[in-house]
């Protein structure tokens, strides 16, 4: 505490060095800090001592998350969880972005295609899994699948919206020089559509980890989502909270990276709307 | 290199639009609306021609044609004795909504550069085209801002910059200075002289500004309401070079700015059916922005003389 408390102390007084930006920086990250630390806080004190089976206490949770995860199930079930994710969602994001641009770009095409996209987005995605075991078995192949086949439809959608809201002034700008379909494609109209298939591909990264870890407790013998699963049929409490408090933080990971990913590539769209910073 | 500053480029075509005959329906609801009827023009090399008329005219159906942006229903056009089918490698369009035909997500330079790599430019000479027409519409040192990081005259100067590194020999402009301020304008009228004074270049300008046209042009064109012909050619004998305060100071300045005007009015009151109506075509920024961004678009339906702000430019 008193270790913490020095360091906090510090930051302050670096912050007040480094003017108004930097303290109000500071202060935004010790606000949000705040009730994450208090909730910690919380379960820890009023868990300590627990002998409940139902509210282990916290420290047995760190303990069986530092047994099982660091290392002993961060190769055979943490990696091959995100090796399936990033191939899932990735595909997704693939077939999504190609396809939604197509039927954006082909009005026949979208009436067309309409009636079945709209059908088939409307099924949960959890409901695609007994689906895809039957047709695919219970391999890594159909996991990834299911992923995909839950996380396309965000990204196809909205993929559909974007391209049909771009700007038809830019468009004749770019055929007025010349420029062909492919090249109007690439530089004109997916850049035009990009605000909107971001939002897709935000939507489609949370199907696709709420996939990851239902695929893996249907049918499956590894994986995050087992891991937890296998821990609460075993009777352990502490594991089942560790196993939920590890994917969570995979979650944040994700959730995190993506949106330093989104705000470098999308940089040019909060300037030109002017909501820069700096 | 160098003696494309000058201007002394070889240029096989001379920048000669033949418009013959062009009309253009619209097809909406029960029967198709005529927005353009028997157009007919034609662009002497290297000349500066304004088209003014009143505001829903079909301007900007008309340079879409012409462009060959959108098919005409009936009549052709000729660049360089080629019929336009689609959009001719040697013209060049600048829009009104510089917001809009500047792409936000790529710098000034790719932005300027990138009809040249659709053009199959080396990249060497796209780097080099690019800074020699940023440079002369005074832009050098802000080739790799974004659009949006410059003020309005600016982007539209680069606008400019990207048509004029596509070394056309027609250069069409759409309402090009209607959305800046005043002092912009002025100032970007006389960049397009000087340019075009430099280049050799045919330029085609439509405007609704009516001492915009005046100033520039070697010839004014005066579009009738919709359906739109060709109601008047104006020839404008002032010297060149032009000057923002001695050429508009001078009477035949005044005089021909009086007969375009008159012209117009005349135009649109009569075209509308409704007196009252006035010259809703005379400068008035607001409106003619707006006219001018929906022309080709929804209000082509009816000719939108509902603004009816007879406003003197005095």
């Amino acid at each position: 505490m008193t270790m913490s408390r020095i360091g906090s102390g510090a930051r302050r007084a670096q912050g007040t060095a480094m003017g108004g930006l930097t303290r109000s920086r500071v202060g935004r990250i010790v606000l949000q800090l705040l009730l994450p630390t208090a909730l910690v806080l919380a379960w820890w004190w009023t868990s300590r001592g627990s002998t409940s089976y139902f509210w282990p206490p916290l420290t047995d949770v760190i303990g069986s998350i530092r047994s099982d995860w660091l290392f002993d199930q961060f190769m055979t079930d943490l990696v091959p969880s995100l090796v399936r994710f990033t191939l899932g969602y990735f595909l997704a994001v693939g077939v999504g972005i190609a396809a939604g641009t197509l039927i954006g770009l082909l009005p026949r095409l979208r009436r067309a295609t309409s009636p079945v996209t709209e059908f088939v987005r409307a099924i949960p995605p959890p409901l695609l899994l007994p689906f895809v075991i039957v047709t695919l078995g219970i391999g890594d192949f159909s996991k990834v699948v299911v992923i995909a086949l839950g996380a396309v439809w965000p990204v196809l959608l909205n993929t559909v919206d974007g391209v049909r809201s771009v700007d038809r002034l830019t468009v004749d700008m770019a055929r007025s020089f010349g420029l062909g379909p492919l090249r109007r494609i690439v530089h004109v109209i997916l850049p035009g559509a990009s605000p909107q298939i971001t939002v897709g591909m935000r939507i489609g990264l949370a199907v696709a980890l709420i996939l990851m870890i239902i695929s893996e407790m249907v049918g499956s013998t590894n994986g995050l989502g087992f891991r937890v699963l296998d821990a609460q049929r075993s009777f352990d409490s502490a594991g089942t909270y560790g196993g939920v408090i590890v994917i969570g933080i995979v979650g944040l990971i994700v959730n995190a990276g993506f949106l330093v990913a989104e705000a470098r590539i999308m940089r040019w769209y909060r300037g030109s709307r002017g909501l820069l910073d700096g | 290199m160098a003696d494309r500053r000058a201007g002394a480029i070889d240029r096989p075509q001379a920048g000669v639009l033949a418009i013959d005959a062009v009309s253009k329906a619209y097809e909406t609801g029960a029967e198709p609306f005529l927005a353009i009827q028997d157009v007919t023009l034609k662009t002497e090399p290297g000349e500066l021609m304004c088209i003014v008329g009143p505001s829903g005219c079909g301007k900007t159906t008309l340079l879409r044609c012409i462009s060959g942006l959108m098919p005409a229903t009936t009549g052709r056009v000729d660049f360089d004795g080629d019929e336009v089918t689609s959009p001719p490698r040697h013209m060049a369009l600048v829009f009104q909504d510089y917001s809009r035909s500047l792409l936000p997500w790529m710098d000034i330079v790719g932005n300027v550069t990138l009809p040249l790599r659709a053009a199959g430019v080396p990249r060497k000479d796209r780097t080099e085209l690019a800074r020699l027409s940023l440079e002369s519409v005074g832009l050098a040192g802000h080739e790799h801002k974004y659009p949006w990081q410059l003020s309005g005259g600016m982007q539209q100067r680069a606008a400019i910059a990207r048509a004029l590194a596509y070394e056309p020999s027609i250069l069409l402009l759409d309402e090009p200075f209607a959305s800046v301020d005043a002092q912009t304008r002025a100032d970007l009228e006389d960049l397009l002289l000087d340019v075009w004074e430099r280049k050799r270049l045919t330029v085609l300008l439509v405007t609704h500004d009516i001492d915009e046209a005046v100033y520039l042009a070697s010839r004014v064109v005066v579009l009738s309401a919709s359906p739109t012909h060709v109601k008047e050619v104006v020839p404008v004998d002032l010297p060149r070079p032009r000057d923002q305060i001695t050429t508009k100071e001078m009477p035949e300045f005044a005089h021909l700015r009086a007969r375009v005007f008159a012209s117009i009015k005349a135009e649109s009151s009569a075209g509308a059916g409704t007196p009252s109506a006035g010259a809703a075509a005379v400068p008035d920024d607001t409106s003619g922005s707006a006219a001018g961004r929906a022309d080709g678009e929804t209000s082509q339906k009816k000719p939108d003389v509902t603004s009816g702000t007879t406003r003197e430019q005095e």
